[in-house]
């Protein structure tokens, strides 16, 4: 009897120790695998996936608070206003939840753009972040909305502050992201002319080829360069210089991204002139 | 007359096969030898085969001894962690093909209209000392690679436009 007893309790302590060990390898093997899933980068196309399906949610969401709507504003019973007040709810947070979203989105590209210095970036970062805390917070502040009217006004804290500094973040990071396309290709463009004007001199020096209207050519192109920079300088400056208070503060985002097209048409022009240039080397 | 003349062409056929005969008989021995030298290397190979299952054989029986000289509860440990651990192994695999850029959830329908044209040659007519200058073609390379580039940017990017929300949030008529 007391043998079998033994036995047991050895069996039981076995069990329990070949339980420990099992759960232990599986939480390492879990760990590991949570690891392998969270070192999958975080990148622009992951954010901007974020940021369409919760645009989608909001989008569904507002088909259900414009019906509600109606409903109550036809009976206005308590059952109809308690469910308005809910679905309002629900909208808002969306609401917010998407501007968070896009705005994350935007901060990936920033990040992921070529053509901007570090400190550049850090001046969108630090617009955005603003704008981002603020809707983080509006969004914790929702749930605490006790009636109708508190989320009417929670709605319009969040609408003001979209309209006015907000939208000024998103023009001038929207334009900042341009700037940074035709700042990489300028870039680019730049280092070929500077191995392109040393192999001209080679040219000069040997006198085998005349190469003097090949170089006004460069100087042309050198200069349809700067009129490029200038154009996203001003563009980026506009948008810069838009005051909260502004009402067609579209009217000045439009124009800048005009400035940033007429930017980008210089450099493909001044590129494709290159290759004539090139071409010129090559015949006699 | 016919046999006459028959005879000597009978004889000269007769030496010309008793020559292919010998020919046919040593080409035979040498078959033979070849067969023998298959054989042996058959032989060889055999032995060769042999000696590596015995080899496998042992080491089977070794890890069968091993495996069966172990604790159960140690086994039991050792064959849920092996299962365990290919689970794992084939979901990060899953999760890795599912989650690479290119991958099946990423997959693009190729363009209709888009078909790639091969370039057509360059053809210089009087072409300089500089035409084949490798500082030149350097240059005129990278310029073609900027030109795709360029070709692949988007100014106006709409994918980035401001979302279309609804702000008025009010409950009058």
């Amino acid at each position: 009897m007391v043998g079998l007893k033994l036995a047991i309790n050895l069996m039981k302590r076995k069990v329990s120790n070949f339980g420990i060990v099992v759960s232990l390898v599986v939480l390492i093997f879990f760990g590991f695998f949570l690891s392998f899933a969270s070192a999958q980068e975080f990148d622009y196309e992951k954010s901007y996936q974020d940021y369409s399906y919760n645009l989608s949610l909001h989008d569904q969401q507002k088909s259900i608070y414009q019906k509600v709507r109606s409903e109550y504003l036809q009976f206005n019973t308590l059952t109809s206003k308690e469910t308005v007040k809910n679905e309002t709810l629900k909208l808002l947070l969306l609401r917010d939840e998407v501007v968070k979203t896009y705005l994350t989105s935007l901060r990936m590209k920033v990040r992921e753009s070529k053509g901007l210095t570090d400190s550049e970036k850090e001046g969108f970062y630090t617009r955005i972040d603003q704008e981002y805390k603020f809707f983080e917070d509006h969004k914790d502040k929702l749930s605490s909305a006790g009636s109708l009217d508190d989320l009417v006004e929670d709605s319009d804290d969040a609408k003001d502050r979209y309209q006015s500094t907000t939208k000024i973040a998103i023009f001038y990071t929207n334009i900042g992201i341009a700037f940074g396309k035709n700042a990489y290709l300028r870039e680019e463009i730049e280092k070929e002319i500077t191995s392109l004007k040393s192999k001209i001199s080679e040219i000069r020096v040997n006198g085998d080829k005349d190469v003097s209207s090949i170089e006004r050519a460069i100087i042309d192109l050198e200069n349809k360069l700067s009129r490029s920079r200038e154009k996203d300088n001003l563009a980026l400056d506009m948008t810069n210089k838009i005051k909260t208070t502004e009402k067609d503060k579209e009217d000045t985002f439009n124009e800048a991204l005009q400035n940033c097209q007429d930017s980008f048409s210089y450099i493909k022009e001044v590129n494709n002139f290159l290759l004539e240039i090139i071409k010129q080397i090559k015949t006699n | 007359m016919e046999n006459q003349n028959t005879t000597p062409n009978n004889q000269n056929l007769n030496g010309v096969n008793g020559e292919q005969n010998t020919n046919t008989n040593q080409s035979t021995t040498n078959l033979n030898e070849v067969k023998i030298g298959v054989d042996r290397g058959q032989n060889v190979n055999t032995a060769v085969d042999n000696k590596s299952k015995l080899s496998l054989d042992k080491y089977t029986k070794v890890f069968k001894d091993t495996w069966l000289k172990l604790n159960p509860q140690i086994r039991k440990v050792i064959t849920v962690t092996g299962f365990v651990f290919g689970i794992f192994i084939l979901l990060a695999i899953v999760f890795s093909i599912s989650t690479r850029p290119g991958g099946r959830s990423k997959a693009t329908p190729t363009p209709m209209g888009n078909v790639n044209q091969s370039p057509l040659p360059e053809i210089i007519i009087n072409p300089s000392k500089y035409a084949t200058d490798s500082g030149v073609l350097l240059v005129e390379d990278n310029i073609k690679k900027i030109e795709k580039e360029i070709g692949g940017t988007v100014i106006n990017d709409l994918k980035l436009s401001q979302p279309n929300l609804l702000w008025d949030i009010n409950f009058e008529d």
